[in-house]
C-alpha cells in the first residue's frame, strides 16, 4: 500500500486508484485483474459439473417419468410398449451413460431435444430466457428507483417521520407475496378500468412502448418485495458509513453535506446493496414462475415448471444449468464491482 | 296446480320430466322474470337433453340478433400448452385443442353427438365387415391440393401406428385394410363387425385426414395442413397458436371469424382479468369463478355437461381385504351421500352419473333414476350389509386421490360419510404424475379419479367387460378378484352388435350390473363452464371436452 506524504497527495492518489486501480509498479496494467477473472471463470467448471450431477440425480428421483406422465393412466398400454417408449427417450440406459450422453452433448453445444415436444431445447431457451431477463431487470430497476432515494432520505433524516413511515411501508411491502400483489393489481385494473396487460407478448425491439406497458404490472408486482429489502439495506449501510472517521474528516475539511453523501457516503455504502441486488437478480431468474403464469408470459420459469411436471428431463437439466451459470456470472460481476466501489479491495 | 318452479333449473327439470306444454313453460318462465328472448333460448335448450344451457341473466337481455356476421378476430384462453400439433397419437387433451380448428375427419359430431358428414358426404355399411365412405368432390386442403382416397388411406394407416412422438392409438377400430374404390370412394375392410367406427371418426381426436406423405413434407409437430375451417399460421410453444380463416372451407359461409388465437394463460385469475378487460374473448372457468362472473354486464356464462364422470375405484384382488365382498362395496355405495358431494365439492353444479355419463347420446341411465334407485343414500341398509358381511366394526382403507383436484375434495367428503358405518378412510393426495403411475400399476386399495371422453359407449365399461385385459387385469387380478360372467358375455356382444336397439339393451344391462356389484363406485359428473364476452356468439360447451364451438362462433361488434 502506498504511503502518501500529504493530504492533497492522498486525495490525488485515491482518485488515481479509482481510475487506474492496479497501475503501480506494473507494466501490464490489468494482469492481476485478468488472473482473478480467469481464476473465477475456471472455478465455474467444477461448480457447474457438481450442479449438473445434482440436478441430473434429483430430477430422476422424482416418482414417475415421461412415459408415466404420457400414458400412465391409459389402461391399454402394455409394459412392453412402455419399455419401447422409454427406449426412444434413452431412459433404459444406465444412469451414468445417460449422464455422459447429456454432458457430452452440452460440451458440443448440442442441448438436445425436449422429451415432450421434440423441439430443440436451444430454441425453447432462446425464446423464453429474454422474457424472464427483461422482467427481472425491469423489476430491479423499478425497485431501485424507489428504494435508493427513500433509503437515503431515511438515513439522512434518521428517526424522523419520513424514516418511520418508510420503514413501516417497507415492512408491509416485505410481507406481501408478489403473486398476491399481482392478483390484486389485476383485479383492480380489470374491474375499475376494464384494463389488463396485453396477453400477446411483443419484444421490446419490435414495439417498445407496448412491451413496457405489458411488463409494467408484472414487474411492479415483483418489485415491491425487492424494494423493501433494498431500502432497508441502503438505509442501514448508509447510517453505518456516515458514522465513519473519514466522513467526520471530510466534514471537518468543510465539504458540503451533499458532496459528502454522494461522493463518499453512497459509494462506500453501496457494497452490501450491490450484493443484495445480485442475489435478488439471481433469485428472480427462476423465481418469477407464478408471475409468469398469472400474466401469461412465456418465460424460462414457466418453461421449467412445465418441464418438471411433465418429467421432461433434458429441459429441466439444461434450463437449471443455464440458470446456475447466469447466477454465477451475476455474482462474479457483483464481486468485480466491489473493486470499482472500493479501491482498497484488490484481487490477486 | 303442480309444484311451481322457483328458478330456471327447476323449470328445466320439470319440463324435461314431461307433462308441461311449451305454452306453460313460457308462462312459467315469464313469471320467473325472464325476458321473452331468454325464455325462448331456455326452452330451445331444454328440448335437447344434455345440451348446454346459456344462463339467462337476471336483467332483461336485449333481443339477440341471430344472423351471424362475418369478420373479426377472437382470442380464446387455454390453461395449458398444446405441446405439439401432431395429428395422430397425441396424448394430451390440449394437443387436440390445438388441432381441432384446422383438421377434419371423415365424419363429425354435432352439438348433440349425432354423427354428421364431414369430409365424407355420405357413408354406408353394406355388410358386417365393410364400410364405404363417399368423399366430397373438389374438397381442398389448405395448400390447394384436392382431397382424394389416397389421402384417406395414408391417414387411416398412420393412425394405427403413429410416427413419433405419437403413441399407438387404443381406440382404433378393427380395420384390416383400407382401399380406394375410385378417386373419391374409400372402403374399410373390417376384421369383424365394429360399431365404433362412426364414433371413432366423428370424435376426430385421433382420426384427422391429412395430405398424403404429410409427415415427410412438413414438420407436423409445429405445422399442419388440413381441411378445417381455419388454417394454421404459427405455433409458439408455451405461448399461443394462431389461425386464420380458410376461405375454401367445405361448409359455405363458415367460418365467420377472420382470425382466431388460442393463448395459454395457466392462472385462473389471470384469465378472468383478461376476460374482463377484453384482452381475451372467452375461456373455461371453474364453477366458483362462474358465480363471481355471473353479474358482470359484459360476460355471459355458458354451462354444459361433458364427459368426465367421477368414480371411486377399487382393486379387487381376491385376497382377504374386506371390499372383496360385494356386500361391503354395496354398503359403502349406500352410505355415500352423493348429493352432499355435489353440493359441497361442485357447488351443486354436477349431476349423478353411472358408468356412461349423462349427455352421452341416449346411452346413459338418467340421474333421476339413479337417485331413486342405486344412489339413494340408505345408512340402515348399509349397516345391515356390513353386519352381514361380518364387518359391523368396520375397517381401515386408504384412498388415493389427485392433488389440487376435486378428486381430493370428494375423497374428504366420503371420508366423513363413511365414519357412519365405522370405516376409517385415510386420504392421500398425490401429484398427477405419481398418481397416474399408481393407477396404472394397480398399487392402491381405493382411489378417487375420473374418466374422460370415449368414442364409443363400450369404452366406458371395457374394464368390467374384460377384467383380464390391460390395466384392468391389475385392478381385478386378471379377473380372479372380480368378474361377472353375464357382463362379460353382454360386453362381447355389444362390441360387435350393429342393431342399435339390441345394443342399447345390452349396455343398459351392463350398467345395471356395474351398479349392483359396485366394482367401482360412481359418483357424479360435474358441469363445465365457459365464460365468454357478450359479443362472442354461438359458443357452446362441447360434450367431448374440446372446443368444437370455436369452429362456428362469430363476433357481434
Amino acid at each position: 500500500m502506498r504511503q502518501s506524504p500529504s493530504w492533497k497527495g492522498a486525495q490525488r492518489s485515491s482518485l488515481a486508484e479509482i481510475a487506474y486501480p492496479f497501475q503501480e509498479g506494473s507494466h501490464q496494467p490489468c494482469t492481476t485483474m485478468n488472473r482473478y477473472l480467469i481464476r473465477r471463470l475456471l472455478l465455474l467448471i467444477p461448480t457447474l459439473l457438481g450442479m449438473s450431477l445434482l440436478i441430473f440425480a434429483m430430477v430422476r428421483l422424482l416418482p414417475g417419468d415421461i412415459v408415466d406422465a404420457l400414458v400412465g393412466m391409459d389402461p391399454t398400454f402394455t409394459d412392453e410398449q412402455k419399455f419401447q417408449m422409454r427406449a426412444s427417450f434413452g431412459l433404459n440406459d444406465p444412469w451414468p451413460l445417460q449422464y455422459v450422453k447429456w454432458i457430452g452433448g452440452m460440451f458440443r453445444g448440442d442441448m438436445g431435444l425436449s422429451f415432450r415436444s421434440r423441439e430443440p431445447i436451444a430454441d425453447q431457451i432462446l425464446r423464453a430466457l429474454p422474457i424472464t431477463i427483461e422482467l427481472a431487470l425491469l423489476a430491479i430497476l423499478l425497485s431501485l428507483v424507489v428504494a435508493i432515494p427513500l433509503g437515503i432520505l431515511s438515513a439522512v433524516r434518521q428517526n424522523g417521520p419520513l424514516d418511520f413511515w418508510a420503514r413501516v411501508a417497507g415492512l408491509i411491502g416485505l410481507s406481501m407475496p408478489s403473486f398476491w400483489l399481482a392478483t390484486l393489481f389485476l383485479l383492480f385494473t380489470s374491474l375499475t378500468f376494464r384494463w389488463a396487460p396485453s396477453v400477446i407478448w411483443v419484444s421490446p425491439f419490435e414495439n417498445l412502448p407496448r412491451n413496457l406497458l405489458q411488463m409494467l404490472l408484472p414487474a411492479l408486482a415483483l418489485s415491491v418485495q425487492l424494494m423493501a429489502v433494498e431500502m432497508r439495506m441502503v438505509r442501514s449501510s448508509l447510517l453505518e458509513v456516515l458514522r465513519q472517521d473519514y466522513i467526520r474528516t471530510a466534514r471537518a475539511k468543510g465539504l458540503s453535506e451533499r458532496k459528502i453523501l454522494l461522493q463518499h457516503g453512497l459509494k462506500n455504502a453501496f457494497i452490501p446493496v450491490i450484493t443484495i441486488i445480485g442475489i435478488q437478480l439471481g433469485a428472480l431468474m427462476g423465481g418469477s414462475i407464478i408471475i409468469e403464469q398469472i400474466f401469461g408470459l412465456p418465460g424460462i420459469g414457466w418453461t421449467m415448471i412445465q418441464a418438471i411436471f411433465n418429467r421432461d428431463y433434458p429441459v429441466v437439466q439444461t434450463a437449471t444449468l443455464l440458470l446456475a451459470v447466469i447466477f454465477v456470472v451475476i455474482n462474479l460481476l457483483v464481486d468485480l464491482t466491489y473493486s470499482l466501489l472500493d479501491p482498497r479491495i484488490k484481487y490477486s | 296446480m303442480a309444484d311451481q318452479p322457483t328458478n330456471p333449473h327447476q323449470l328445466q327439470a320439470l319440463f324435461r320430466r314431461g307433462g308441461m306444454s311449451r305454452r306453460a313453460f313460457m308462462r312459467n318462465a315469464l313469471l320467473l322474470g325472464m325476458s321473452m328472448g331468454a325464455a325462448q333460448t331456455l326452452l330451445a335448450a331444454c328440448a335437447q337433453p344434455g345440451a348446454p344451457v346459456a344462463e339467462a341473466p337476471a336483467a332483461d337481455a336485449p333481443a339477440a340478433s341471430t344472423t351471424p356476421k362475418a369478420g373479426g378476430e377472437a382470442t380464446w384462453a387455454i390453461d395449458s400448452d398444446v405441446v405439439n400439433l401432431i395429428p395422430f397419437g397425441g396424448v394430451s387433451g390440449a394437443n387436440h385443442w390445438g388441432k381441432e380448428l384446422f383438421y377434419d375427419s371423415l365424419l363429425e359430431w354435432d352439438k348433440d353427438l349425432n354423427v354428421q358428414p364431414a369430409i365424407a358426404e355420405r357413408w354406408e355399411a353394406p355388410d358386417d365387415t365393410s364400410w364405404i365412405f363417399y368423399l366430397r368432390q373438389g374438397l381442398k386442403f389448405h395448400n390447394g391440393d384436392e382431397v382424394t382416397a389416397d389421402d384417406v388411406i395414408y391417414s387411416m394407416e398412420l393412425q394405427k401406428t403413429p410416427p413419433e412422438p405419437g403413441v399407438p392409438n387404443s381406440f382404433y377400430p378393427a380395420i384390416e385394410s383400407v382401399e380406394a374404390i375410385d378417386k373419391y370412394t374409400v372402403k374399410f375392410n373390417m376384421t369383424g363387425p365394429d360399431p365404433s367406427v362412426e364414433g371413432y371418426l366423428a370424435w376426430a381426436r385421433y382420426s384427422a385426414i391429412i395430405p398424403k406423405d404429410a409427415y415427410t413434407r412438413w414438420n407436423l409437430l409445429t405445422e399442419g395442413v388440413g381441411t378445417g375451417p381455419f388454417k394454421l399460421i404459427q405455433y409458439v410453444p408455451n405461448d399461443r397458436v394462431e389461425y386464420e380463416r380458410n376461405p375454401d372451407f367445405w361448409k359455405p359461409d363458415l367460418p365467420y371469424l377472420d382470425k382466431i388465437t388460442l393463448k395459454v394463460l395457466p392462472d385462473e385469475s389471470g384469465r378472468v382479468a383478461a376476460l374482463r378487460s377484453g384482452e381475451i374473448d372467452g375461456c373455461s372457468v371453474t364453477a366458483d369463478t362462474a358465480l363471481t362472473l355471473a353479474n358482470d354486464p359484459d360476460i355471459t356464462i355458458l354451462k354444459g355437461l361433458f364427459s368426465a364422470p367421477r368414480v371411486l375405484q377399487f382393486t379387487i384382488l381376491g385376497d382377504d381385504k374386506p371390499w372383496n365382498d360385494v356386500r361391503v362395496r354395496q354398503a359403502m355405495s349406500k352410505a355415500i351421500d352423493r348429493q352432499q358431494i355435489i353440493d359441497n365439492v361442485f357447488g351443486g353444479e354436477a349431476v349423478l352419473s353411472a358408468a356412461v355419463p349423462p349427455g352421452y347420446g341416449d346411452w346413459f341411465i338418467s340421474s333421476e333414476e339413479l337417485a331413486e334407485n342405486w344412489f339413494k343414500q340408505d345408512l340402515e341398509a348399509a349397516k345391515q350389509l356390513m353386519a352381514d358381511a361380518g364387518y359391523a366394526d368396520g375397517f381401515e382403507i386408504t384412498l388415493y386421490s389427485i392433488a389440487n383436484h376435486d378428486a381430493t375434495q370428494t375423497a374428504e367428503v366420503v371420508q366423513q360419510q363413511l365414519k357412519e358405518i365405522n370405516i376409517t378412510v385415510e386420504v392421500i393426495a398425490e401429484e398427477i404424475g405419481p398418481f397416474a403411475k399408481r393407477v396404472g400399476d394397480g398399487t392402491f386399495d381405493w382411489c378417487s379419479t375420473g374418466r374422460g371422453m370415449r368414442p364409443d359407449v363400450t369404452r366406458y365399461v371395457n374394464d368390467f367387460g374384460d377384467p383380464a385385459a390391460g390395466v384392468a387385469a391389475r385392478w381385478f387380478n386378471n379377473g380372479d378378484g372380480w368378474n361377472n360372467a353375464e357382463l362379460t358375455e353382454l360386453y362381447q356382444k355389444a362390441l360387435v352388435e350393429l342393431n342399435s336397439e339390441e345394443r342399447h339393451k345390452q349396455i343398459r344391462r351392463i350398467q345395471e350390473i356395474i351398479l349392483d356389484e359396485a366394482p367401482h363406485i360412481y359418483i357424479c359428473q360435474p358441469m363445465k363452464f365457459h365464460a365468454v364476452r357478450n359479443n362472442l356468439k354461438d359458443m357452446y360447451v362441447g360434450f367431448n371436452d374440446f372446443h368444437p364451438g370455436l369452429r362456428t362462433v362469430w363476433l357481434d361488434s
